[in-house]
Order: C-alpha cells, then sequence, then structure tokens
C-alpha cells in the first residue's frame, strides 16, 4: 500500500468518478468526479482536477476547478488558477488573485462596521 | 505510489474508471474499471463488476472480475462472483463462489 494513513483518500489524475462519494477522513481529487462529495476531513482540488457537484468538507482548498456549492464548517480557499462557480459557505472565504470566480458567499463571521465610524 | 486511494472511511456509490493504481480501502458500489492494477484492501467492501489489468483481493467483492493478466484472492478475502482471468490464485482462507473461466 503505497499510502499509509488510512484516512487519507485521492483521486489520481486519470480517475473519473461518477457518482457520490461519502465518508470520513480527507480527500484530495487530482482527476475528475461528477457527482456530490460529503466527507469529515479537509477536501483539496489539485490543479487540472475538476469537481461538478457539491462538496460538504472540513475545509476546501481549490486549485482546479469547481462547478457546484460548497459547504465547510473550516475555511474556503480559492487559489491562483482555480475556476469556480456556486454557492460558498465556510468559517471564512479566501479568493487568491488570479482565481475565476462567479460566487455567492455566506460566510459566517461578522463585520464590526461600528468600530471603524467611531475612529 | 499508487494513483488514487480510497481510504477505510470512504465510501462511493456510482462509476469509477482509471487508468492508474487504484487501492480501494473503503467501499464502493458500482462498477471499477481500472488499465492498471487493482487492490482491494482487507477493510475494503466492493459491491462491482470490476474490470482490471490486475486484481488483489484482501477483503470483500461481490460482482463479477475481469482481469486481463490476474487475479489473486488472499487469506482472509471473499470474493462472490466470477473470475475472467488467465491466472488466478486462491489463497488458503480465501472464500470464494463463481465460476473461472481462463479463457483456454
Amino acid at each position: 500500500m503505497a499510502r499509509l494513513n488510512p484516512e487519507s483518500s485521492v483521486l489520481g489524475p486519470t480517475t473519473r468518478v461518477t457518482g457520490r462519494i461519502s465518508g470520513e477522513g480527507a480527500l484530495r481529487v487530482e482527476g475528475n468526479l461528477k457527482g456530490d462529495l460529503a466527507i469529515t476531513g479537509p477536501a483539496e482540488i489539485a490543479e487540472g482536477a475538476s469537481v461538478e457537484g457539491n462538496v460538504k468538507a472540513e475545509t476546501l482548498e481549490v486549485m482546479g476547478s469547481l462547478l457546484g456549492d460548497a459547504i465547510a464548517s473550516g475555511p474556503i480557499a480559492l487559489r491562483s488558477g482555480s475556476l469556480v462557480r456556486g454557492d460558498l459557505r465556510g468559517s471564512e472565504v479566501s479568493i487568491e488573485p488570479g482565481a475565476r470566480v462567479s460566487v455567492r458567499l455566506d460566510t459566517q463571521f461578522e463585520l464590526d462596521l461600528g468600530s471603524h465610524r467611531r475612529r | 505510489m499508487a494513483g488514487t486511494v480510497i481510504g477505510e472511511g470512504l465510501s462511493i456509490e456510482g462509476d469509477l474508471t482509471s487508468e492508474e493504481e487504484v487501492v480501494i480501502q473503503g467501499s464502493l458500489r458500482g462498477k471499477l474499471t481500472s488499465s492498471d492494477a487493482v487492490s482491494v484492501g482487507s477493510s475494503a467492501v466492493v459491491e462491482a463488476d470490476v474490470n482490471a489489468q490486475s486484481l488483489t483481493i484482501a477483503g470483500q467483492v461481490t460482482g463479477d472480475v475481469n482481469a486481463a493478466e490476474r487475479v489473486d484472492l488472499q487469506a482472509g478475502g471473499r470474493l462472490i462472483g466470477d473470475v475472467k482471468a488467465s491466472r488466478l490464485t486462491i489463497a488458503d482462507g480465501a472464500s470464494f463462489k463463481g465460476n473461472v473461466d481462463m479463457d483456454v
């Protein structure tokens, strides 16, 4: 077995999954997923990878493409070169320069606008 | 390095196709196709027809399996389904129910 950590899963670059992936642990998508993803650990969509479906994970890092909604209990990061369309909900959402996005953001932090005004 | 690893806690309902080595430790229901080696680990539960270059089974497989090279059913492994492969080994301690076609 190449990877010793049983919690860690990878869909390699030539791997295509049509269907639903769910369960515990982390997943790194380097290939192609057409369908929903719901995992308890962190999810990563690597450069050149694509996901068409909704993603639910602990955290989400996108370097490839995501067409679908994403919900993370932790942060969502859209890296440079990523292509993302959908609704995003996370504890925080970061979008790097160079990311191509068409998204609706729903983050859970409060904007403290009052303190700026008082200064 | 295995190209694709489905960890123990993960389950897939659907089709998986690949051109690289696939290691399943979790569960898969649907169809599994790889032009490289496929390994079904001891914790894995696969309910799918499997097409692969070669197939190693240490867990549970329910479905017909077709390997271009060989099928190895290891001790503790359990296969219910027909096998089509030119080479087949069944280890002591493995369970198997199905037909074998060695293409002779």
